[in-house]
C-alpha cells in the first residue's frame, strides 16, 4: 500500500528521495563513461586500462556511499515513488 | 618439484576441506546459529560464481589476444550490481514473494504459471550450460597437464581426471544440495563453500598477479611500459564489440541460471544487495587488475606458442615459484568446482520441478488420487538431474574433443541465456507483456542463437555444411548464418547477438502488443511488475470439493508429514477447530499452493492443487482488486469518514433527542401540577357552589340559584373539554379514528375555521387577511379535521399574539404536488429554543391560565396532520409566529369533476 499522497517531504526523507535518484543514476552515468574511450579514439592500452580501472573504482566508492544509506532503507521505503 | 600425485592428493585434500566447511556450516544452520551464515559477505562472495575457471584461466588469455576487450564481460555485471535499485531489489523481492525456485520458475510464474514456459526456459539453459561444464572440466584437466609436463611424468589417463572430477562433484552436490527439498531454503552448506572457494581464487590470482608485477617485472612503471610495447593492433579498442560485450555480460549476469540461484533464491536478506552492490564490483575490479600484466608479462617472458590460457599457471612454474603454482591451481579448481555446483544446482531444480514433475503428472492423470512418495520422487529426479547434467557436461567434453572450439564457448553460451532477458525485465516492468509474447520472443531469440552462434561453433560440417556456412542454405545469401539479411560487415559476435536479442526483442513486443493474456497471467503481471505496491498471493480457489484429507496427503507427500501437519494444524487452529483438518477455504489454499510452490514451483504446484480443487478461477473483480488496490484503500478510507460523519451526525441527533426527553419531562412534571391546578379549579368551584346549594335549604332566591347552577354548569365543562382533548390525543395517537375524506375546496374550510372562532372573544381583537381564496383548489382530505387543525392555529394566534394590532394573515401555495397553507402573525413570534417543543403534548410556553387550553391544541393538530398525510410545523423568520400546514395533494383529484 502507498502511503498518502504528500507533494513534500522533510529534509530527511527528501534527502532519501536523493539517494534513490543517484543510485538509479549511478549505472546510466557509468555506462556513458565507459563508452567514452570509443569517442576518444585509440589513446592506446596503457591510457584506456588507467582510464577503466580509475573509472570502475570510482563507481565502486559512490556505490558504497549510496549503498551504505539506502541499504538501511530497503525494507522501510520499498515503493517507487516519484513524488517529491 | 612435486610429483603429479602430491597435486592430486593436495585436490582431493582441497575438497576434503571443502565437504568440511560445508557440513560444518549445515550444522551451525541446524543448531540455528546461523550469526555471519547469513552476512553480506557471505552473500557477495558467493555472487563470485559469475567468476568461472573461465575467468581465472581464460581472462589472462583472452586479454593476450584482445587486450583490454576481457574487461567488459565484468564491466557489464558491475553495471547491473550498482544499478541494484532498479533492478535487481525488484528482482529479488519478486522472488522472495513468490517464492520463485529458479529463473525458469519465474519466468513461468510471471506469464500465468505456464508449465510450458518454464520447460522451454529450463531446456535453454540446460542448451545453454551443459558446454560452459564442459569447458569447467576442460580447465581442471589442462591445468593437471602443465603440472604433469612439468613433473615429466607420463600421466596415462589424463582425461579421466575430468571424469574423476565430474563424478566428485556430482557425490558433492547431491550431498550438499539436495539436502532439503524447499528450493527456498537456503544451502548453506553450499553457500559457505563457494564464499570460501571466492576467498582462494582471488587470493591465488592476486598472489600471481603480486608475484609477476614485483617479482618478474619491476613494479608497477615496468609493466605499463611493457603494456605499451606489447600493443598489438589486435588489441585495439574495437567499439562494436566493446558495446556489445559490455551488454552481453550484463545480461547473462541477470539471466544466468547459477547467478540467479546465489542472487535471488540463496538472498536470505534485501539488504545485503546493498553491500554486494558495491562490494562485488571490487571483486570483479580486483580479479580482473593483474590480468593484463599477467599477460604481457607471460607473452614477454615465455617461449613463444605458449598457451595464454594457461599463463596463471606456466610463470609460477616457469620460475621457480612452486607453491605458488600450487596454489593458483586451487584456485582454478576452485573456479571451475563452484561453477559446476551451483550451475548442477539450479538446474536439477529446473529440470526436476518443470520437466520432471509436470511430466509425472500427466502420467499420473488417470488417478484422483496423488499416490506414492512425491518427496522421495522428487528427491530423487533432482540427484538423478545432477548427475545427468555433470554426465551431460562430461560427454559434451569427450565429444568435442576438449579441443580449442571449448574456449569460445563462454560468450556463445552467455548469448544463449541472454534470450531469457526480454522475457524477464519485460515481464517485471511492463504489464502488458504476455506469455505468446514471451514464448515467441524465448523461441525465435533461441532459434536466431543457434542458428547464427551455436551451431556453426562446432566448426565447418560438424552440424552445418560448409557451404551452408560460406553462401547460406540453399545459397540464399540473406540467410547466410553469419550475415543475415546481408549485413555482412559485422563481427560474428556482434552479429549474432544483434539479431538474436533483436528479433527475440521484436517477436516478444509484437506478440505481446496482438495477444491478449488470461486473467491469471494479468493478476501475476501485476503482481510483478507492482511488487513494492502490493504483495500477496494470487489466484483465487474456488469450488470446495477438495477435502481437507485429500489435501493432507497430498501435501504430506511434498513437504513431509511434520511440516504438513504443522501446516493444517495451524490453520485449523486459526478457525477456532481442534485437530488437522480446516475448513478448506480459498485462503487456505493460496497458502498451501504458496508453501508447495517453493518445493516443486509455482506452476506445478498450481497444477497439483488443481487436480484436488478443480481449478482456480480469476474473476474480473479480482483483476480490478489488485490492480486498483491503491483507489480502493482511497474509497475505503472515504467510507470511513462518510461513517464517521454519519456517527457524528447520529450522535448530535442523538444529543438533541436527549435535550428534547428532558425537556418533555420538565414540561411534564410543570403540566401534572398545572393540569392538577387545572382540573382542581373547576373542582373547587363546583364543590363550593354545589355545598352551597347543598345547604341553602331551598330559601334561595332564584336568580342566586341560577347563577351558582350555571357556575358549576360552565366548570365541569370545562372539565368535559379538558377530558375530551385528552381522549382525542389518546385516540389519534393510538390512530383509531376514523376519517372521513372528501373532496373539498381548501379556502371554504379555511373559511368555515375562521367563522368557528369568530364567536369566541380572544379572536374579535385579531385581524384576520384571508388570502387563501387567491388559489381555488381542491383537496382531497377530512374536512372537519383540517378546520379543527386551522381553528386550533387561529385562535392560538388570537390568545398568544402580543402585537398592538394583532392580524394574522393566511395565504396558500401550491408546490409540486402538496399545498402549503401558511398562518402568519405579527407578534414576537416563538424563541429558537422552544420551537421544537411547541408540538409536544403538554407544552405551553406561558403560563397563561387564561389561555384556557391544557397544552394539547398543537400535538392534536400534529397527530391530525399525521394521520391526513401530511405536516404541521414552525416556518422561522416570517417577522412573527408562523406555521405552516401542508397537505399532500393527489394529482388525479385535483380537479373536482365538471
Amino acid at each position: 500500500m502507498k502511503p498518502p499522497y504528500s507533494r513534500f517531504l522533510e529534509r530527511r526523507g527528501y534527502k532519501l528521495r536523493r539517494y534513490m535518484d543517484a543510485a538509479r543514476l549511478l549505472p546510466i552515468a557509468g555506462l556513458i563513461l565507459l563508452l567514452v574511450p570509443l569517442m576518444l579514439g585509440s589513446g592506446g592500452t596503457r591510457s584506456l586500462t588507467i582510464f577503466v580501472f580509475v573509472l570502475w573504482v570510482i563507481l565502486i566508492g559512490a556505490a558504497a556511499f549510496i549503498g551504505r544509506v539506502l541499504g538501511a532503507e530497503v525494507n522501510r521505503y520499498s515503493g517507487d515513488e516519484g513524488e517529491d | 618439484m612435486f610429483s603429479f600425485n602430491i597435486l592430486v592428493f593436495v585436490c582431493v585434500l582441497y575438497v576434503a576441506l571443502l565437504f568440511l566447511v560445508a557440513f560444518g556450516a549445515e550444522q551451525r544452520a541446524n543448531d540455528g546459529k546461523l550469526g555471519w551464515l547469513r552476512s553480506p559477505w557471505v552473500y557477495t562472495l558467493s555472487l563470485s560464481i559469475y567468476c568461472t575457471a573461465w575467468t581465472f584461466y581464460g581472462a589472462v588469455g583472452y586479454a593476450a589476444r584482445s587486450g583490454l576487450e576481457f574487461a567488459t564481460i565484468y564491466l557489464g555485471p558491475t553495471l547491473v550490481m550498482i544499478g541494484w535499485w532498479w533492478l535487481l531489489r525488484r528482482l529479488v523481492r519478486i522472488g522472495r514473494t513468490q517464492r520463485s525456485t529458479s529463473i525458469a520458475d519465474l519466468v513461468s510464474s510471471r506469464y500465468g504459471k505456464s508449465t510450458s514456459l518454464g520447460v522451454l526456459v529450463t531446456l535453454m539453459a540446460v542448451v545453454g550450460t551443459t558446454p560452459y561444464i564442459a569447458l569447467q572440466l576442460q580447465s581442471v584437466v589442462l591445468s593437471f597437464g602443465v603440472f604433469a609436463a612439468a613433473s615429466a611424468e607420463t600421466v596415462r589417463d589424463l582425461p579421466n581426471s575430468a571424469a574423476l572430477v565430474a563424478a566428485g562433484l556430482t557425490v558433492f552436490t547431491i550431498i550438499f544440495g539436495t539436502r532439503n527439498l524447499d528450493a527456498n531454503e537456503r544451502h548453506h552448506g553450499v553457500v559457505t563453500a563457494i564464499a570460501l572457494e571466492a576467498v582462494v581464487k582471488l587470493v591465488a590470482l592476486l598472489a600471481v598477479g603480486a608475484f609477476v608485477v614485483w617479482g618478474l617485472a619491476d613494479g608497477i612503471g615496468d609493466v605499463l611500459t611493457r603494456i605499451n610495447a606489447s600493443d598489438l593492433p589486435a588489441w585495439q579498442l574495437k567499439p562494436d564489440r566493446w558495446t556489445t560485450l559490455i551488454f552481453l555480460s550484463a545480461a547473462a549476469f541477470i539471466c544466468l541460471p547459477r547467478m540467479f540461484q546465489v542472487m535471488v533464491v540463496e538472498n536470505s536478506d534485501e539488504r545485503h544487495l546493498a553491500t554486494a552492490s558495491w562490494a562485488f564490483p571490487l571483486y570483479l575490479m580486483l580479479m580482473s587488475l593483474f590480468v593484463l600484466p599477467i599477460a604481457v608479462v607471460g607473452l614477454d617472458l615465455l617461449p613463444e606458442g605458449s598457451n595464454p590460457d594457461l599463463f596463471v599457471l606456466t610463470l609460477p612454474l616457469e620460475f621457480g615459484a612452486e607453491s605458488l603454482a600450487l596454489l593458483s591451481f586451487l584456485g582454478g579448481f576452485s573456479s571451475a568446482t563452484s561453477m559446476v555446483i551451483v550451475a548442477a544446482i539450479a538446474l536439477s531444480t529446473m529440470m526436476s520441478n518443470h520437466i520432471v514433475l509436470p511430466l509425472w503428472l500427466n502420467f499420473r492423470k488417470s488417478g484422483a488420487n496423488i499416490s506414492g512418495d512425491v518427496r522421495f520422487l522428487l528427491l530423487t529426479a533432482r540427484r538423478i538431474s545432477i548427475a545427468a547434467i555433470l554426465a551431460l557436461g562430461y560427454a559434451y567434453y569427450r565429444i568435442s574433443g576438449g579441443g580449442e572450439a571449448l574456449a569460445a564457448i563462454g560468450l556463445i553460451s552467455f548469448t544463449g541465456v541472454a534470450q531469457v532477458l526480454p522475457a524477464l525485465i519485460g515481464g517485471i516492468f511492463w504489464r502488458g507483456a504476455s506469455r505468446s509474447g514471451a514464448a515467441a520472443g524465448l523461441i525465435v531469440g533461441f532459434a536466431v542463437w543457434g542458428y547464427t552462434m551455436f551451431v556453426p561453433s562446432f566448426g565447418e560440417s560438424a552440424l552445418m555444411s560448409a557451404r551452408v556456412l560460406s553462401e547460406g542454405p540453399w545459397g540464399i545469401g540473406l540467410l547466410h548464418p553469419r550475415a543475415l539479411f546481408g549485413f555482412t560487415g559485422l563481427d560474428p559476435l556482434v552479429h549474432a547477438v544483434f539479431w538474436s536479442v533483436t528479433l527475440n526483442l521484436i517477436s516478444f513486443i509484437a506478440v505481446s502488443l496482438v495477444s491478449f493474456p488470461s486473467p491469471i497471467e494479468r493478476l501475476q503481471g501485476a503482481q510483478f511488475v507492482d511488487v513494492f505496491d502490493h504483495s500477496r498471493a494470487t489466484g483465487r480457489w474456488t469450488g470446495g470439493a477438495a477435502q481437507a484429507e485429500d489435501l493432507l496427503i497430498m501435501s504430506q507427500r511434498i513437504l513431509g508429514a511434520a511440516e504438513a501437519q504443522q501446516i493444517f494444524q495451524k490453520q485449523a487452529n486459526e478457525q477456532g477447530r481442534q485437530g488437522y483438518l480446516p475448513d478448506v477455504t480459498p485462503e487456505f489454499i493460496a497458502k498451501l499452493e504458496s508453501a508447495l510452490t517453493g518445493n516443486v514451483g509455482s506452476a506445478t504446484a498450481h497444477a497439483m492443487l488443481a487436480q484436488i480443487v478443480g481449478g482456480t478461477s480469476v474473476s474480473v473483480q479480482d483483476l480490478m482488486a489488485v490492480a486498483d488496490e491503491t483507489a480502493q484503500m482511497l474509497e475505503y478510507s472515504n467510507q470511513l469518514e462518510a461513517k464517521s460523519a454519519e456517527l457524528s451526525m447520529t450522535a448530535q441527533k442523538l444529543r438533541d433527542a436527549n435535550e428534547m426527553l428532558t425537556q418533555i419531562s420538565i414540561q411534564k412534571d410543570a403540566f401534572l401540577s398545572q393540569i392538577s391546578h387545572e382540573l382542581r379549579t373547576p373542582m373547587t368551584s363546583i364543590r363550593a357552589f354545589s355545598e352551597i346549594l347543598m345547604n341553602s335549604d331551598g330559601d334561595m332566591p332564584n336568580e342566586e340559584l341560577a347563577r351558582y347552577s350555571g357556575i358549576i354548569h360552565e366548570e365541569s365543562q370545562r372539565l368535559t373539554r379538558l377530558l375530551d382533548d385528552l381522549l382525542d390525543l389518546s385516540v389519534l395517537e393510538n390512530g383509531q379514528v376514523s376519517l372521513n375524506f372528501a373532496e373539498v375546496q381548501l379556502s371554504e374550510v379555511v373559511e368555515r375555521a375562521i367563522r368557528a372562532v369568530g364567536s369566541s372573544p380572544d379572536i374579535a381583537r385579531l385581524r384576520i387577511e384571508n388570502r387563501a381564496a387567491e388559489l381555488p383548489i381542491f383537496v382531497n382530505t377530512d374536512p372537519d379535521r383540517l378546520a379543527q387543525v386551522f381553528i386550533n392555529v387561529i385562535s392560538n394566534a388570537g390568545k398568544y399574539c402580543e402585537a398592538d394590532m394583532p392580524t394574522l394573515a393566511i395565504s396558500v401555495s401550491q408546490s409540486k404536488n402538496r399545498v402549503q397553507i401558511d398562518f402568519v402573525d405579527n407578534g414576537q413570534g416563538i424563541p429558537a429554543k422552544s420551537r421544537g417543543m411547541i408540538f409536544e403534548k403538554f407544552s405551553r410556553l406561558t403560563d397563561q391560565a387564561s389561555a384556557g387550553g391544557a397544552g394539547l391544541g398543537l400535538a392534536i393538530c400534529r397527530e391530525i396532520m399525521v394521520r391526513l398525510g401530511g405536516t404541521i410545523g414552525y416556518l422561522p423568520g416570517q417577522g412573527g409566529a408562523a406555521f405552516r400546514v401542508t397537505i399532500p395533494l393527489v394529482k388525479a383529484k385535483n380537479k373536482p369533476a365538471e
